[in-house]
C-alpha cells in the first residue's frame, strides 16, 4: 500500500480498520471516537463551513480544548480546504484578561475567516475580535446533516499554521503544507517505529506542535489507537499519565524535558502500586534541554513500575520543520557525552576531558531523520567541522513555508532552504548534540517565548527607564527548565517605591502576555550591559541579575 | 519556625489519602470543618505565602497570584493544596475566576458555605 500523501487521506485510510481515540478526564467520562466516526465528523464540520462562506486556504482559528469538539472541528478545517490555526483555549491560569489579550494577539496575526470554540468562550470571543471574524461553536459546526463531498487536497497547499509562542505572548504563524506535514509524519513513524498496532498515550495540548503533529496526527497517519487526556488534568495529578500509560499498555508517549522532572518529583518515592511501565517502549523527550542527571534520575526511580533506560528516545525538533528534526535510536538507551567544559565553554570545541578537569554531560539528540540534513554552521554561515560548536541548520522535506504575513527570506537565510535555527551545537559520529542558543529565546516547559515581547511591555511602564530592560531565561534544575528573569534600570526621577513598581511590572507582563516573571531585579541607570551600537546584551544581563538576585527580591518583596 | 493551620492539616492526613474534611467520620470532623471555615482567610494566606515562598505578611487580600511570580503551574499548585484542605474539587473551568487573593478566600467561603 501507498503511504498516504496527506493526513486526510490517512484518516480515510485509518477509518477502514476499528481503531481511534479515547478522551479520558472529560466531564462525563471517558469518550471513544473511531476514526471512521471522526472521518464523518470532518466530513459534516467542512460541509457546515462551506455553507458558512468558508473556502480553500481561509484561515481558521481554532480555540477549543482537548476533546471531540477539536477533533471534529481540526479536520473539518482540512477537509474544507481551510487552514487550520490551533490556538490555546482559556484553561485553567492565566485568568480571562490574558487570555483575551492572546486571543486578540492571534486574530490580529493570523487574520482567521473564522473561529472555532465552545459555548463557555463565546462571551470571551466578543471584545478580542475584529469585525469580519465568524464565531461559530464546534458544536453547531458538527451537528450539520450532510456530508461534504470528498475533494482531494494538493499537497502543496499549507494545511495549519502553527503558532510559536503555545499560550500566550506575540506569536509567530509557521505555515506548514500537508507535504512537509506528511513528510514528518512518515519520518517521525519511521524513527520512532510507530506502526497500526502501537498504543499513543498523550496529554500534551493539542495547540502546541509535539501535541498535535507529534501525538494526534502521529497517530492518524499510522492509524494506531490514541489515549488523550487533558493537559491541566496531568498537571493536577501527574499519576494520570502514568496511570494511563498502565491500563492502556501504551508503546508511545511523548513529553518535553519539563513533565519527567514535574513527574520525578511529584511520585518520588510515592505508592505506586498498579503502576505499570514495561509496555512503554518509546518516551520521546525533547522541546528544551535534556539534563543527563534527569535521565538518569527518571529511570533509577521508575525501575520498579518496569520503565527502561533504553525507553527514553531524546529528540530535537521545532514548529519550523513541522517538529521532528532529529531522533535517538529506538531500543538503543540515550548516548552520554563527557567533555571538557572549559573547551566548550571558551572554545566551542567537544573534546573529551583530560583526567583532573571539570566535565560538561551532554546527551545526544541522536542523528537527522531520514530525508533531514542537519548542518553546523560558522558565523559567516560556513559548514564547520566534527566537534566544533556553530548554529544548527535545517534542511529537508518537512520545513515549513515561512512565517505568515513575512517574506520567506526572513525564514531562510540560506540559499537551498536552509533553516537556521538558533540553537548552537556540534555533530559527532553523525549525532546532534545542543549546547545552547544563539538566539536569546526563552523556553519555559517546551513553549517559546521571546524576550521582546516581554520587554516591550515593561519598556513602556513609570518609573522603568525606556529600553533599558532585559529578560531572560534562568534555568531551574530542580524543575528542568527555565523561569523568567528581568533586569530593570529604573528612572532616577521616579517616585515609585521598588516594591510598588515590580507589582506593577509583573501584572503588566501578565495582563498582555500571560507570563509571570519569576524574579525582577532593579538597577540603578546605566547597570544594563549593551553593544556600542545599543543592543541588550541579555546573557550579561543575566549574569548580573544571578549576582544581585537574593538581594533583589528581597527588595522586592 | 512557624507553624501554621494547615501544616497542622497536612499532618493530619489520612494514611488513605483522603480528603481531610471528607474523610474524617468522627465527632471531630465537624470540629474541623467549623475551624476550616472560619480560617478560609488564614489558609489561603498560607498556602499562596508557602508556594510563593514569600513571608505571610506581604501576602495581602489586594495580592494578586501573579505580584508573588506565581506561575501557572504553582497556580495549580495553590489549587491542589486548597482542594485537599477543604475537600472540595474545584474544577478547571473555576481557575480563571482566582486571580487576587480575595477572589480565592471569596470562592472558598462561597463553595464552604452552599456546599
Amino acid at each position: 500500500m501507498n503511504s498516504p500523501r496527506t493526513v486526510l487521506e490517512a484518516l480515510d485510510v485509518a477509518g477502514s480498520v476499528d481503531r481511534g481515540i479515547t478522551l479520558l478526564g472529560g466531564r462525563g467520562g471517558p469518550e471513544s471516537l473511531t476514526y471512521a466516526a471522526l472521518g464523518q465528523l470532518a466530513s459534516r464540520g467542512a460541509r457546515a463551513l462551506a455553507r458558512r462562506g468558508i473556502k480553500a486556504g481561509d484561515r481558521v482559528g481554532l480555540v477549543l480544548p482537548t476533546g471531540v469538539d477539536f477533533l471534529g472541528s481540526f479536520f473539518a478545517c482540512l477537509k474544507a480546504g481551510a487552514i487550520a490555526c490551533p490556538a490555546s483555549p482559556l484553561q485553567g491560569f492565566p485568568g480571562r484578561s490574558a487570555f483575551r489579550q492572546h486571543l486578540s494577539n492571534v486574530v490580529s496575526l493570523v487574520g482567521p475567516r473564522a473561529l472555532i470554540t465552545d459555548a463557555d468562550l463565546t462571551d470571551e470571543l466578543g471584545g478580542a475580535l475584529a469585525s469580519g471574524v465568524t464565531v461559530l461553536t464546534a458544536n453547531e459546526l458538527l451537528a450539520e446533516e450532510a456530508l461534504s463531498p470528498s475533494i482531494s487536497t494538493d499537497p502543496q497547499t499549507i494545511a495549519l499554521i502553527q503558532l510559536t509562542s503555545g499560550t500566550t505572548g506575540l506569536p509567530r504563524g509557521v505555515r506548514i503544507s500537508h507535504a512537509a506535514l506528511a513528510s514528518n509524519l512518515r519520518q517521525i513513524a519511521a524513527a520512532t517505529h510507530i506502526h497500526r498496532d502501537s498504543i499513543m498515550v498523550s496529554w500534551l495540548p493539542l495547540f502546541h506542535d509535539m501535541g498535535l503533529v507529534g501525538s494526534l496526527l502521529t497517530s492518524v497517519f499510522m492509524g494506531c489507537k490514541l489515549v488523550l487526556l487533558r493537559p491541566t488534568g496531568f498537571l493536577r495529578d501527574p499519576r494520570s499519565w502514568l496511570g494511563a500509560i498502565t491500563e492502556f499498555r501504551a508503546t508511545h508517549s511523548p513529553a518535553p524535558t519539563f513533565a519527567y522532572r514535574y513527574v520525578l518529583t511529584r511520585l518520588q518515592g510515592q505508592d505506586l502500586s498498579g503502576i505499570d511501565l514495561s509496555s512503554w517502549q518509546v518516551a520521546w523527550i525533547g522541546a528544551e534541554p535534556i539534563p543527563a542527571d534527569l535521565l538518569a534520575a527518571f529511570c533509577s526511580e521508575f525501575s520498579r513500575c518496569g520503565f527502561r533506560r533504553e525507553t527514553f528516545l531524546p529528540c530535537y525538533g521545532m514548529a519550523e520543520a513541522s517538529l521532528a528534526v532529529t531522533f535517538s535510536p529506538v531500543g538503543e538507551g540515550y548516548r552520554l557525552l563527557a567533555l571538557d567544559q572549559e573547551k566548550l565553554l571558551r572554545e566551542g570545541r567537544a573534546v573529551s576531558p583530560s583526567t583532573g578537569r571539570a566535565a560538561t554531560v551532554l546527551v545526544s539528540c541522536g542523528p537527522p531523520l531520514d530525508g533531514t540534513s542537519v548542518s553546523i554552521l560558522s558565523e559567516h554561515q560556513q559548514p564547520v567541522a566534527e566537534r566544533t560548536v556553530g548554529e544548527v541548520g535545517v534542511s529537508g522535506p518537512s520545513l515549513f513555508s515561512g512565517y505568515h504575513g513575512e517574506s520567506e527570506d526572513e525564514a531562510f537565510l540560506l540559499a537551498g532552504r536552509t533553516f537556521l535555527t538558533g540553537d548552537l551545537g556540534f555533530m559527532l559520529d553523525g549525532e546532534l548534540y545542543i549546547t545552547g542558543r544563539k538566539k536569546e529565546l526563552i523556553i519555559v516547559r517546551g513553549q517559546n517565548h521571546h524576550p521582546m515581547e516581554i520587554e516591550s511591555v515593561v519598556s513602556r511602564l513609570p518609573g522603568v527607564r525606556e529600553g533599558k530592560v532585559a529578560a531572560f531565561g534562568v534555568y531551574q534544575p530542580e524543575q528542568s527548565t527555565q523561569t523568567i528573569g528581568m533586569l530593570v534600570e529604573r528612572d532616577r526621577t521616579s517616585t515609585h517605591d521598588a516594591e510598588g513598581l515590580i507589582t506593577a511590572l509583573r501584572r503588566a507582563v501578565y495582563e498582555e502576555t500571560g507570563l509571570s516573571i519569576h524574579g525582577v531585579v532593579l538597577v540603578p541607570p546605566g547597570t544594563i550591559p549593551h553593544t556600542t551600537s545599543g543592543k541588550i546584551q541579555r546573557s550579561r544581563a543575566r549574569e548580573i541579575f544571578l549576582r544581585d538576585e537574593t538581594a533583589g527580591r528581597d527588595q522586592a518583596l | 519556625m512557624e507553624y501554621s493551620l494547615s501544616q497542622q492539616v497536612v499532618l493530619a492526613k489520612l494514611p488513605e489519602g483522603q480528603h481531610c474534611a471528607r474523610g474524617l467520620r468522627s465527632p471531630i470532623a465537624s470540629l474541623w470543618e467549623a475551624a476550616l471555615k472560619s480560617n478560609v482567610a488564614e489558609l489561603v494566606t498560607d498556602v499562596v505565602a508557602r508556594t510563593a515562598g514569600v513571608p505571610h505578611e506581604k501576602v495581602r487580600p489586594g495580592s494578586r497570584l501573579v505580584d508573588f511570580g506565581i506561575d501557572s503551574i504553582q497556580g495549580l499548585e495553590v489549587v491542589i493544596q486548597l482542594e485537599w484542605i477543604f475537600g472540595i474539587d474545584i474544577p478547571d473551568q473555576d481557575l480563571p475566576k482566582l486571580d487576587s487573593v480575595k477572589d480565592v478566600i471569596d470562592y472558598l467561603q462561597l463553595r464552604l458555605t452552599t456546599e
